[in-house]
């Protein structure tokens, strides 16, 4: 049983992705579920100032604006929508930061694409999209996610018909700057997420977005779902500004949420792709969150970033993909890096290698600033 | 959804002075300065972090929900601009190859600034801000009822904000007035806030005056909430 019954069951119909391993899923595919982190000495701009001096950045070089009009029009053709007259637009972005940047160092007039809220038009006017709502969230890391679960509750209350939600990051030297000042970053040529030596995270590219319809509506007009996206659900920690509940209360309320709204019992969720920032504090927290929601019944949890990097804004939804084409694929993507186990971590993280392992339904994770946190259900079509 | 409460600080002061100054019609840019407000412990100053919080905690200090647990109330924070403060000095530091300052790492998402609040008081719904064009405020409205409707929240809080003043926010304010065709961002540091619960609007929403098609669509919506809830809880006051 995935969903309630009295609300229509949302589908994906498509998605489209850019990341550090260039164009596409099928990239992304490859690299991640092999365990293949895709780290590389910072080319973008100058490192010098900084601690680190190593993300997770494509050999390619799109605007932001370019990557996502890129992914959307993939997500639309995969769906079989290529010209629709109207869709929802929402993206989770805090906005392309280079204009920023190069206003600040060159002068000259202020780039649209470095303000958040301009995203959504100017994709919708690239894929010729004349109608439907456009939503730009910049909530930090839970943004695309929470997008996505917008773009959930647009389509079952009939609002729209057809949504694009995604979102994304291209790493840039304003966050990579504000990152290393606050010490996020890990002096180690990669991350390592769940070990016992995990020191920090590294930026990357990640750009996603989904289509979603109605599951009903698709299977109308002869489109069979890739998956069901069952439910969204959020909730605050109201504990720190920038350090997440060491019991992981917030996420564990979001994850309950999830589960509660999409009508999957916890049992039938087969794999969690975690937030997994390789941060001290981050991950056993969110395996505090995970111990409290499943107990002893917990299931294989692994974090993608140890490939990807943070993806910030476009973590949700970029790991929404991973996580789909996990349950598509019945196969689950590893922690790479992984070195040895914490106690505070999850027992089975997947460490280092892929596993097959048929699934129906999973999760996926992300907490933010503020103590936000998210949480989305995919379940097999 | 009805409002609770509101309140907005901008060039007419606080919140009581808000309907003279929207009767008097002038919404030029020649405008007193908008109050300065503490700085919020913590953070590195920012005008916008600092408006943020104040009209959202004036909001919440006559909401009691009861119980020691945080209170199921979510927040929506709107902005066509975001913290600018913090944005500029950022890249100030990053344009002359300086280290931004610790706070900026956390003040690089205006999320922070909910958290911050959904620990005063103390909260546990969602934390959502929104960026966009003349349609903020009824974007930021159909989320609070989203998450009214599907959260099983006792309350939201919609928020919106645009402050900081340097050479980008004109910059920005003339690029997005040509992608929009209209103005989006006032010329001066104002915010509002309202806090809706479930229920039946309060009032029915008055005919627009005359004259506030001058102001930026975000703004004129969100001050036209907040006016109805003035005029609402003076009503109230008095009888």
């Amino acid at each position: 049983m995935t969903g309630p019954p009295q609300r229509p069951r949302v589908a994906v119909t498509g998605f489209g992705v850019f990341s550090c391993f260039g164009w596409g899923a099928e990239a992304l595919r490859r690299s991640v579920f092999e365990g293949t982190p895709g780290f590389r000495p910072v080319g973008r701009f100058d490192p010098a100032p900084y601690r680190v001096d190593r993300a997770a950045h494509a050999e390619q070089n799109p605007t932001l604006a370019e990557a996502l009009a890129t992914a959307a029009a993939e997500a639309l053709r995969q769906a079989g929508l290529a010209d629709p007259h109207r869709a929802a637009v929402l993206l989770g972005t805090q906005g392309d930061w280079t204009g920023l940047t190069g206003f600040w160092r060159h002068g000259g007039p202020a780039p649209a694409t470095a303000v958040a809220g301009a995203h959504a038009p100017l994709l919708a006017a690239a894929l010729g999209i004349e109608e439907g709502r456009r939503r730009v969230f910049n909530n930090g890391c839970v943004a695309s996610a929470a997008a996505l679960g917008h773009g959930l509750a647009l389509l079952a209350d009939h609002r729209e018909d057809l949504v694009l939600a995604g979102g994304g990051y291209l790493v840039e030297e304003e966050f990579y700057a504000k990152f290393d000042s606050g010490r996020a970053f890990t002096p180690e040529p990669v991350m390592r997420p769940f070990s016992r030596d995990r020191a920090g995270l590294l930026l990357g590219d990640g750009v996603a977005v989904l289509a979603l319809e109605r599951e009903a509506d698709a299977l109308a007009r002869g489109v069979q779902p890739l998956a069901i996206l069952a439910a969204v659900g959020m909730a605050a920690d109201s504990y720190h500004v920038c350090r997440p509940h060491p019991s992981g209360a917030g996420l564990s309320r979001a994850i309950g949420q999830a589960l509660a709204r999409s009508g999957v019992p916890a049992a039938e969720i087969g794999y969690v792709n975690a937030h997994g920032t390789a941060t001290k504090a981050n991950d056993s927290a969110e395996t505090a969150a995970l111990r409290a929601v499943f107990g002893d019944r917990l299931p294989p949890v692994s974090s993608t970033k140890s490939c990807t990097g943070h993806t910030l804004e476009g973590s949700g939804a970029l790991e929404a993909v991973l996580s789909l084409i996990a349950l598509r694929d019945g196969r689950l993507p590893p922690t790479a890096g992984f070195t040895e186990p914490d106690p505070d971590c999850p027992d089975d993280c997947v460490p280092n290698e892929p596993r097959d392992q048929p699934l129906r339904a999973v999760l996926s994770s992300s907490s933010a600033f503020g103590g936000a946190n998210a949480a989305l259900i995919l379940a097999a079509a | 959804m009805r409002v609770r409460h509101s309140h907005a600080v901008g060039p007419w002061g606080q919140s009581p002075d808000l309907p003279g100054w929207l009767a008097a019609g002038d919404f030029g840019p020649d405008q007193p300065a908008t109050p300065e407000l503490p700085n919020l412990i913590g953070f590195a100053k920012s005008p916008f972090l600092n408006l943020t919080r104040h009209t959202m905690a004036e909001c919440l200090a006559g909401w009691h929900p009861g119980g020691d647990q945080p209170a199921a109330l979510g927040i929506v924070l709107a902005s066509v601009l975001g913290d600018l403060t913090s944005a500029d000095q950022a890249s100030r530091s990053v344009a002359a190859g300086e280290v931004p300052v610790p706070m900026l790492f956390y003040q690089s998402v205006p999320v922070s600034v909910l958290g911050r609040l959904s620990i005063e008081f103390p909260l546990s719904g969602p934390l959502i801000c929104l960026s966009g064009g003349p349609e903020l405020c009824e974007s930021a409205l159909e989320c609070a009822e989203s998450m009214l409707a599907d959260d099983g929240l006792e309350a939201v809080l919609v928020g919106y904000t645009e402050a900081g003043q340097d050479r980008w926010r004109p910059a920005a304010a003339r690029t997005l007035a040509e992608l929009w065709g209209q103005p989006v961002v006032p010329d001066w540091d104002c915010a509002v806030s309202l806090l809706l619960e479930p229920g039946p609007p309060a009032t029915a929403a008055p005919a627009e005056p005359a004259g506030r098609d001058q102001l930026p669509a975000p703004l004129r919506d969100f001050l036209g909430m907040a006016e109805q809830s003035q005029i609402s809880e003076q009503v109230g006051a008095s009888t």
